[in-house]
């Protein structure tokens, strides 16, 4: 082999070798990253438009908006197509009335090359949007606000949205599909400059939420609100509750829990305020559990309405169910009535052992004690009531006063709906009707058939016009009488279970009271709880003297606006 | 008598009717690649619409093999002994595209900021620097016959005047990429002519210590292609270190020669046809898409595919498989011109014939690997395929060349 055939096979190997190297890459490429970069391209060409639908509008019982959805605009720049940043600022500076400057240090700044955020939800008139639009490297975002006109008055039961538009509490929560709608989809191909080529295909058009118009009206809503959030704040308490019902239907006219939060601006809001106390919150609810176990020993015939019960002056012992006292002094013989006017535990815990434990779970379960009462409200609770086998002594002689049972303020209320409401069943709800986009009706809630009697009337009017009655004129709920109707009701003083010591704290209690009025013909139920009221303000802790007054407040501000 | 098939006539036939068969396969694949880009129509106010540029390549590849013919119709010494004269013609014209900065020459356009075509009549138009490569190769092979020429140091100094003149008119185009390719051409020609190893590694030495000056005095978007080849992401669709750090450290991105923000862009921006370009490329798997198929054939998603990238188009569509076939028949083509080389006992031939042997082989890694982002993006097209007259008829003309010294071997 001569030189020149050396120098020859030196260059053919030198170039045979390069070659090889690019079949090498070509391979890895093509063949071994293939599925990467297949997928890679294909995102790449493509693009998905999403079209957000309107959510639907939560109105009050009297069409007035509780939440609402408008669309803002947010103006961004795509930095890294922008050549020109000095023109396109100019430009964009000259629409939206902002120094160029301005635009340019939010431009360079961005730390999304392909977003930077200039104005955010802003309202544009369809002039300036067309004209920003025209600019390379600017482009509109719509998005839909959602507004809540009585803010954190009607918080819990309205709810609030997340990010992603997805109900997160309360009925935007619960009806969050109806409210959603549809989201619209097309998917298009795009060029080298991201201009849409093709459509690919329109999967969907976009379909508007419908709307909910709640039984809730604002202004009782906004009565309610103020007078309980006015007591919450001068006794410190932990949380309260409060809400307004029509008995006759059980549709919910008002609901409160406090502390409260801004359904638009969720920063600061902790758990104890976005909970809806009513619902997630089971408490031993104390003497206003009276009236319902009287109710049901009335009608069972355990006891008669006239008789009489010797109250053991205050100190009552025995085997088998301990010791039971009064809250405040001893009584003598006390009337049936008198026993809840005064709030007799010993007389409720007598009236609880003549009963016995099958009927007087059977009553208790009746008023839908340990049961959801089926509210469209997200996160309500069962409550608690001990299984008969498991009940002692101890627990016949206290039930009736509201001890070793938990049950949620709802519960309450509605057990007080049914006795206001001549014993028959009533069922707490909160949607009144649903309206699609196009107006037409979808669903309208009926009222109950009127079937089911828990007790009977004559019991119910017993209870409320005796018992209730006297509680308000004589007994310890004074605070709550008003001079132009007759109130009835019952206050409660509740213990609160200790659960580290197994007894029961001395110092917190729930202060509650649950009426309504008029006597003759109930037309609203107050339910007012005041959870942990400050008893070293030496301002008072009881039922009477802290829900009381709110309940008088509620009920006043209701009949005036009712009109009844 | 001018006879048509001289070309069939003489030595080795074997070997260049495989080189002719071979050529005849690139120019068919690059007319059907230049088909297959033109659907959609492109509009982007072009005089000539890109639906008709497959007929335009026909028609210079036709010009081509007349200049193929043409080429076997005289003894190729004489092209050597008119050498002189034509290396004198391409300078006075490279010098007249130089002259256009300073004075507008109403028959020499200026596309994308370069001045590289000279017009002639109304359409026609050539780019001096395509027959600039030829014309090289065959004057310094003439000068290279005697071995006293190069052997020693100040002999070699000459050659430096005689490459660096054109060099420095094509630079001022500016042509970059033409530069870098004619420079391994020089070297491999000084190497197979004898040249002593240790002279051209000193040359090889002092290049790499000018880089640094001609970094600096490098055009930023030239800075950012070769900056690019580092930037793109890693096979693995993982960011670069390099982009990574650049956007962190101001020196790094300076050393890089770009700012930060375009770093920080490069996707959308100047790595924007790198990565279409592999994407292009690797979608198109192991059999491709299929002629006239897939997205990168029908939207617009990769500037340039016609010429510059129609690799990534030959893959994308007929896959890997379509890129092994072209790889070979420019393998084979490139072993039959180093064969010339050798056989032939003229030593002004055997250079000639190794010159274009390396100058095909240089064009064709480069091109490739740019698409497949081993090296930045120059304007080197691909020999035979891409879209380009002047190219087409200058690359089968110089095949022309290799058939008539392989005849005379």
């Amino acid at each position: 082999m001569n030189m020149r055939n050396k120098t020859a096979l030196l260059l053919l190997l030198i170039i045979a070798a390069a070659l090889l190297g690019i079949g090498v890459r070509c391979f890895y490429l093509q063949y071994y990253k293939a599925d990467y970069y297949h997928e890679a391209s294909v995102k790449s060409q493509k693009s998905s438009f999403f079209e957000r639908p309107r959510r639907g509008s939560i109105l009050d019982c009297r069409g007035r908006t509780l939440a609402a959805s408008y669309k803002v605009d947010t103006v961004f720049a795509e930095a890294r197509i922008i050549n020109d940043l000095k023109k396109t600022t100019e430009s964009l500076a000259a629409i939206i009335d902002m120094d160029p400057v301005e635009i340019s240090k939010l431009i360079l700044t961005a730390r999304n090359p392909g977003y930077a955020p200039i104005v955010t939800d802003a309202k544009l008139t369809d002039e300036q949007r067309n004209q920003i639009r025209r600019i390379r490297g600017i482009g509109i975002e719509s998005r839909w606000k959602r507004i809540y006109p009585l803010s954190n008055a009607a918080a819990q039961v309205v709810g609030f949205i997340g990010t992603d538009e997805h109900g997160l509490a309360g009925i935007e929560q619960q009806y969050n599909k109806t409210l959603a709608g549809s989201v619209g989809q097309s998917s298009f191909f795009s060029d080298a400059a991201r201009r849409p080529v093709r459509l690919e295909q329109c999967q969907s058009f976009a379909q508007d939420g419908a709307d909910i118009i709640l039984t809730l009206d604002a202004t009782i809503q906004q009565f309610t609100h103020k007078a309980l959030l006015k007591q919450f704040q001068e006794y410190e308490a932990e949380s309260a509750v409060a809400t307004v019902l029509d008995p006759c239907t059980g549709a919910v006219l008002s609901m409160v829990s406090l502390p409260d939060f801004n359904p638009a601006d969720l920063s600061g809001a902790d758990a104890n305020s976005l909970g809806n106390h009513l619902l997630s919150d089971p408490y031993e609810p104390g003497s206003i559990f009276k009236p319902i176990v009287a109710a049901w020993a009335v009608e069972t015939n355990s006891i008669d309405p006239n008789e009489t019960i010797f109250c053991e002056d205050g100190h009552y012992r025995g085997k088998g169910f301990g010791s039971i006292g009064e809250y405040r002094q001893g009584f003598g013989n006390l009337k049936i009535s008198e026993i809840i006017a005064h709030s007799s535990n010993i007389g409720m815990a007598k009236i609880g052992q003549k009963m016995g434990t099958q009927k007087l779970y059977e009553g208790v379960t009746l008023f839908g004690f340990g049961q959801k009462t089926g509210i469209d409200l997200p996160g309500e609770e069962y409550g608690f009531i001990r299984k008969p086998d498991k009940w002692t002594g101890y627990s016949v002689a206290r039930v009736p006063f509201g001890h070793e049972v938990l049950v949620t303020a709802i519960q309450m209320a509605r057990a007080f709906c049914i006795l206001a409401n001549d014993g028959r069943v009533v069922n707490p709800h909160l949607v009144k009707a649903i309206v699609s986009d196009t107006g037409k009706k979808l669903k309208i809630t009926e009222p109950m058939p009127t079937g089911g009697f828990v007790v009977s009337k004559n019991t119910a009017r017993w209870i409320i016009r005796q018992a209730m009655r006297e509680v308000v004129t004589d007994g310890t709920g004074k605070k709550a009488a008003l001079d132009k109707w007759e109130v009835w009701g019952k206050t409660g003083t509740a213990n609160i279970a200790d659960r580290t010591s197994g007894g029961y704290d001395e110092e917190n209690y729930v202060a509650s009271f649950i009426g309504g009025a008029p006597a003759q013909r109930p037309a609203v139920v107050v339910l007012v709880s005041i959870r942990k009221p400050n008893k070293k303000l030496s301002k008072g802790y009881t039922g009477g003297s802290v829900a009381a007054p709110v309940a008088a407040e509620i009920l006043k501000n209701t009949l005036n606006y009712l009109e009844i | 008598m001018f006879d048509i098939f001289e070309f069939l006539k003489g030595k080795s036939l074997s070997t260049r009717l495989v080189m002719l068969v071979c050529v005849i396969g690139l120019v068919t694949i690059g007319v059907m690649m230049i088909y297959a880009s033109g659907n959609p129509p492109q509009t982007d106010g072009q005089t000539i619409s890109a639906c008709n540029l497959w007929k335009k390549q026909c028609i210079f590849a036709g010009l081509g093999f007349i200049g193929f013919i043409i080429m076997n119709s005289f003894h190729y010494r004489r092209l050597g002994g008119a050498s002189f004269w034509l290396y004198m013609i391409i300078l006075l014209l490279l010098f007249l595209l130089v002259l256009d900065k300073f004075v507008n020459i109403p028959f020499i356009p200026v596309k994308h900021g370069a001045r590289r075509w000279i017009t002639i009549g109304t359409i026609t138009q050539f780019q001096p620097s395509e027959f600039f490569k030829i014309i090289y190769i065959i004057a310094l092979s003439w000068h290279l016959r005697y071995r006293s020429n190069f052997r020693s140091f100040p002999m070699l100094l000459p050659l430096f005047i005689l490459t660096f003149i054109p060099m420095v008119l094509i630079l001022f185009e500016p042509d970059l990429g033409t530069v870098m390719l004619m420079m391994p051409v020089f070297l491999s020609m000084l190497f197979i002519a004898g040249a002593k190893v240790k002279h051209l590694a000193a040359i090889v030495f002092l290049a790499i210590l000018a880089f640094p000056i001609l970094w600096i005095g490098m055009h930023d978007y030239q800075r950012m292609r070769v900056s690019s080849v580092l930037l793109q992401n890693k096979v693995d669709g993982s960011e670069s270190w390099f982009k990574a750090r650049a956007q962190k450290h101001p020196l790094l991105a300076k050393a890089l020669g770009v700012s930060r923000q375009r770093i920080r862009n490069w996707e959308m921006g100047d790595g924007f046809q790198l990565t279409r370009s592999k994407l292009a490329i690797a979608s198109g798997g192991a059999y491709g898409q299929g002629f006239r198929e897939g997205p990168f054939i029908k939207y617009k998603f990769l500037p340039d595919r016609h010429n510059d990238f129609i690799f990534a188009l030959v893959a994308h569509q007929w896959g890997f498989a379509g890129g092994l076939l072209l790889i070979g028949l420019y393998a084979l083509l490139i072993a039959c011109a180093i064969d010339i080389a050798a056989a032939s006992s003229d030593l002004f031939a055997s250079y000639t014939a190794a010159g274009i042997a390396v100058l095909l082989a240089i064009q064709i890694l480069a091109n490739i690997s740019m698409t497949i982002g081993l090296m930045p993006i120059t304007g080197i097209t691909l020999p035979f395929v891409s879209y380009g007259g002047s190219s087409l008829l200058v690359n089968i003309t110089a095949v022309g060349l290799l058939n008539n010294i392989a005849r005379r071997s």
